[in-house]
């Protein structure tokens, strides 16, 4: 089963950087889509189905957490997992986040392997490389 | 940013998060008398925070180097061809990863900052030595090119954690 993800983030450069970071991971990959803020992800959720959406937190227009807040009030949409990808160091925030339903946290800046753990552990599965080891 | 001990976080996390995230080192330049800030565009990121401190973080750093930051993020070479905006992306995300490990650093885990989007400046050559005039600031070369980082702390409100006071 290939996997759609959406990237969330207001800067080109790290959006660039998760998208060829999601090639690198041996995870079987549909579509790649990705959105400056959380009121353009919106958009994206509304217009094709996504099986996980990545996000960052400090974004103009929506933030992140505002973005997991209306997917939260959404039918459709709270049942999509997120990860959050953040600058943010906040033991706190982190655990209000964990409360509203986010299922993972990186904080930048990441390694490509805590962005396969962490796709593998939300999503249930073995990406193709791990699996071609063994 | 008036203590050593604030500088030499400030300078050790620059450092770091420039290795990490754009793969080049830096050495820390002792002055700044040989930077020529007529001979190519500097711009100014600066990231305004506010929460258990108030403040702001600065980055100055040559355009081009932005370019040179993004090529090792991306893998790919940088196209001078890209509006200028575009090309501070970058710098603009090194100041935002910076801001937060620093003021993690600073203020530890338990500390919530809210940290507002970074603002790019074109910096004027006469903008340059006075933007830096009578100010404590770091400043890492890569590559013969710097990277200054100022931390102008307005507030602080809560106690500072850890061993930093």
């Amino acid at each position: 089963m290939a996997y759609n993800i959406l990237i969330v983030d207001d800067s080109r450069t790290m959006r660039s950087v998760l998208t060829k970071t999601l090639g690198m991971t041996g995870l079987d990959l549909g579509e790649v889509y990705v959105a400056e803020n959380g009121l353009d992800a919106l958009g994206k959720l509304k217009e094709h189905w996504i099986d996980l959406v990545m996000t960052d937190l400090n974004m103009p227009e929506m933030t992140g957490l505002e973005l997991i807040e209306k997917m939260a009030q959404d039918g459709m949409l709270k049942a999509t997992p997120v990860i959050v990808i953040s600058t943010d160091g906040s033991a706190e925030r982190l655990q209000a986040l964990l409360e509203k339903g986010i299922r993972e946290f990186i904080r930048k800046p990441f390694t490509p392997e805590a962005i396969t753990e962490a796709i593998t552990r939300v999503l249930g599965v073995t990406n193709e490389r791990s699996a071609n080891k063994g | 940013m008036k203590d050593q001990q604030t500088k030499d976080k400030l300078a050790s996390v620059l450092s770091r998060v420039l290795e990490q995230v754009a793969f080049v080192f830096s050495e820390p330049a002792g002055e700044l008398a040989k930077i020529d800030p007529a001979a190519e565009p500097y711009i100014e990121i600066s990231l305004k925070y506010s929460g258990a401190s108030t403040g702001h973080l600065s980055l100055i750093l040559p355009l081009s180097l932005s370019r040179q930051f993004s090529s090792g993020m991306l893998g790919i070479e940088p196209d001078p061809n890209d509006e200028a905006d575009s090309q501070a992306d970058a710098a603009k995300e090194i100041g935002n990863i910076v801001t937060g490990q620093l003021l993690t650093e600073l203020f530890g885990t338990k500390a919530i900052f809210n940290v507002a989007a970074p603002e790019v400046h074109e910096l004027l050559p006469e903008q340059f030595f006075a933007l830096l005039e009578g100010r404590e600031y770091v400043c890492n070369m890569v590559e013969n090119q710097p990277v200054i980082a100022m931390l102008t702390q307005t507030e602080v409100e809560h106690e500072r954690q850890g061993s930093y006071r």
